[in-house]
């Protein structure tokens, strides 16, 4: 591959080639092992690399594929893992100094289901120490230090798939799997200028994954197009007698349909205005532009309110308390100390005081907020927002809410507050860049269970558009 | 009276003194300061500003001897934060006949 441009080839392209014989699974895996032990060590993309691993998958795949043996749309693909998913035989660090030198005897059902698949494991993507569970306040708490943003490296990729944003944006790997409890796909998705789905909450299994907070952990693909999303996920879906809260057998199982997005009954799309009213002008804008793209495919659009409610509390607060339960032996230990950021050392502390009808309460409330999104969607497919308030950040090392005389804000409505709490299906795609060139997001949010709508509305955008085909300069 | 130039024998004093009011106060907090989160923000009420005060004192019961005053003193600041978020949530009020938030999922449900 001499030069850069293939690192970019979606998953689709680099399969056709595979399968036309023009690439080789092998020289594919070279190439991104080459680049991220190059570039993905300027950026703090990984944690471990697994060359071994991948060059015996990718010879496998050759050989496999030669024979006629054709195992679907990731054989042979490269993939970076975040690494809170575990692998056997190798680190999996959770990003954490506690957990440094942690390993597992058996893989994540991910990552058997990517095995069965074909597919080729590159290595383990850096993240936020404990994926954010305990808090963090900046870009620096994690093992291995901070993940640079392809765009600009000054600027952070946002988290807590930190090292899954780096990935993707700067060609290391053809996707990526991250997790998101609150926004840690959707966050580096939008800064990072990838394509991020967050699926429906049970969708994926999250056996072998490390657990923040039970009821609101989601494992997910980050790409370069929402039909690569889509192809990952059509593998990575599917009933897990493992994880307790997998979707059943029987409920509507995710198949996906490549067919041409703008065929069908055309989309209703809501465009919520009156989320992240403070946010940067430039990411609203790009979001009215993505309204008259969506126009121009066919779809409606109109202005819609997202109802109030207490979304965001209740996400973080169920976050808080199931952390200090899944995190409970760390806290106890006294090895939170080892964390890295200075909040993730005492939180864990104050966490525990909360008290078991406080949570039971959060929880009954979330019943009713669930209902309140739900009924948003018996008028629109998809609704759409901004997916962050601002473009990629300057890395600090400061934590914004020491800043003298900071009052307690929180936007309640934060639409991947609201969606992470629901369990709701959502993507983030690129719509746009700033001044200073880095991406906005946009949020494209679903019904549950609808992750194929939120994905054709992605792919109907991303066919009239080529923000998801810009990459950074590196 | 400063905390940080309290003795034990002063601090358990004060401590039953506290207790008599209705304030719990750690047991094995140290004297060596920050026993006390400090003054009452304006935007919380008395009584969120009283179970903040407990919670923290539980916690320096608990794990003080492991804090730093740096560290007491974030504590403190998560503290308000969670109870600004808790008194947001606590006024969506719920009724006993609303849906419980607990299942139980049978244990073998999936083989029939």
């Amino acid at each position: 591959m001499p030069s850069p441009e293939p690192y970019f080839l979606s998953i689709r392209e680099q399969g056709t080639a595979l399968r036309e014989g023009r690439l080789s699974a092998v020289a594919l895996a070279k190439a991104y092992l080459e680049r991220s032990r190059t570039v993905g060590t300027r950026l703090n993309a990984f944690v471990t690399l697994t060359p071994d691993l991948a060059l015996e998958q990718a010879a496998r795949a050759d050989a496999e594929l030669k024979a006629g043996h054709d195992r679907g749309p990731l054989h042979g693909i490269p993939y970076a893992a975040k690494d809170l998913v575990a692998v056997k035989g190798y680190p999996t660090t959770w990003g954490a100094v506690p957990y440094a030198h942690q390993s597992f005897d058996y893989n994540a059902t991910v990552i058997e289901r990517l095995n069965q698949a074909g597919a080729v494991l590159i290595g383990k993507a850096a993240m936020i120490e404990l994926a954010g569970g305990l808090g963090y306040t900046n870009g620096y708490a994690s093992l291995t230090g901070a993940a640079h943003n392809p765009w600009n490296p000054e600027c952070w990729t946002c988290g807590s798939s930190s090292g899954s944003g780096a990935v993707v944006a700067a060609g290391l790997a053809s996707w990526a799997i991250g997790s998101d409890t609150r926004g840690s796909i959707l966050c580096p998705s939008s800064w990072c200028g990838a394509s991020g789905l967050r699926p429906s909450f049970g969708r994926v299994s999250r056996y072998g994954s490390m657990a923040i907070a039970y009821s609101m952990d989601k494992l997910g693909p980050m790409a370069r197009t929402a039909e690569d999303c889509a192809l990952a996920l059509s593998v990575l879906a599917g009933h897990d007698p493992l994880d307790h809260d997998s979707i059943p057998a029987g409920a509507r199982a995710f198949v996906y349909s490549d067919t041409d997005p703008a065929q069908g009954p055309p989309l209703r799309i809501g465009r919520l205005t009156n989320v992240y009213t403070g946010g940067d002008a430039g990411t609203a804008q790009a979001v009215d532009e993505a309204c008259r793209v969506f126009e121009k495919a066919g779809a409606t659009v109109e202005d819609c309110e997202f109802p109030d409610g207490p979304f965001e509390e209740a996400a973080e607060l169920t976050i808080l308390m199931e952390a200090a339960s899944s995190f409970q032996q760390l806290i106890h230990s006294g090895h939170c100390k080892e964390l890295t950021d200075p909040l993730g050392r005492i939180n864990g502390y104050v966490s525990e005081q909360f008290s078991a009808p406080d949570y039971l309460h959060v929880q009954r409330v979330r019943t009713f907020l669930q209902r309140t999104a739900d009924s948003v969607f018996d008028r629109y497919s998809v609704v759409i927002s901004p997916a962050e308030p601002t473009a990629a950040q300057p890395l600090k090392k400061k934590d914004p809410d020491d800043e003298p005389g900071k009052k307690f804000h929180m936007d309640r409505r934060a639409p991947d507050g609201v969606s992470s709490l629901c369990g709701l299906p959502a993507i983030s795609v690129p719509c746009g860049f700033s001044p200073t060139r880095l991406p906005y997001g946009m949020q494209i949010m679903g019904r549950a269970l609808d992750d194929a709508t939120v994905l054709k509305a992605a792919r109907l955008f991303q066919t009239h558009t080529d923000w998801h085909q810009q990459h950074p300069s590196i | 009276m400063p905390f940080d130039t309290f003795s034990r024998r002063t601090f358990a004093s004060f401590a039953a003194g506290a207790l008599l009011q209705g304030t719990q106060i750690a047991a094995g907090a140290e004297p060596t300061g920050l026993s006390d989160p400090g003054p009452k923000p304006p935007d919380l009420s008395l009584a969120d500003w009283g179970e903040v005060r407990a919670k923290y004192s539980n916690m320096l019961r608990v794990y003080g001897e492991r804090l730093s005053p740096a560290e007491k003193k974030r504590a403190v600041k998560v503290l308000i934060q969670h109870q600004h978020m808790l008194a947001s949530i606590r006024k969506f009020v719920v009724q006993n006949e609303d849906p419980s938030a607990c299942t139980l999922r049978l244990c073998g449900a999936e083989r029939v």
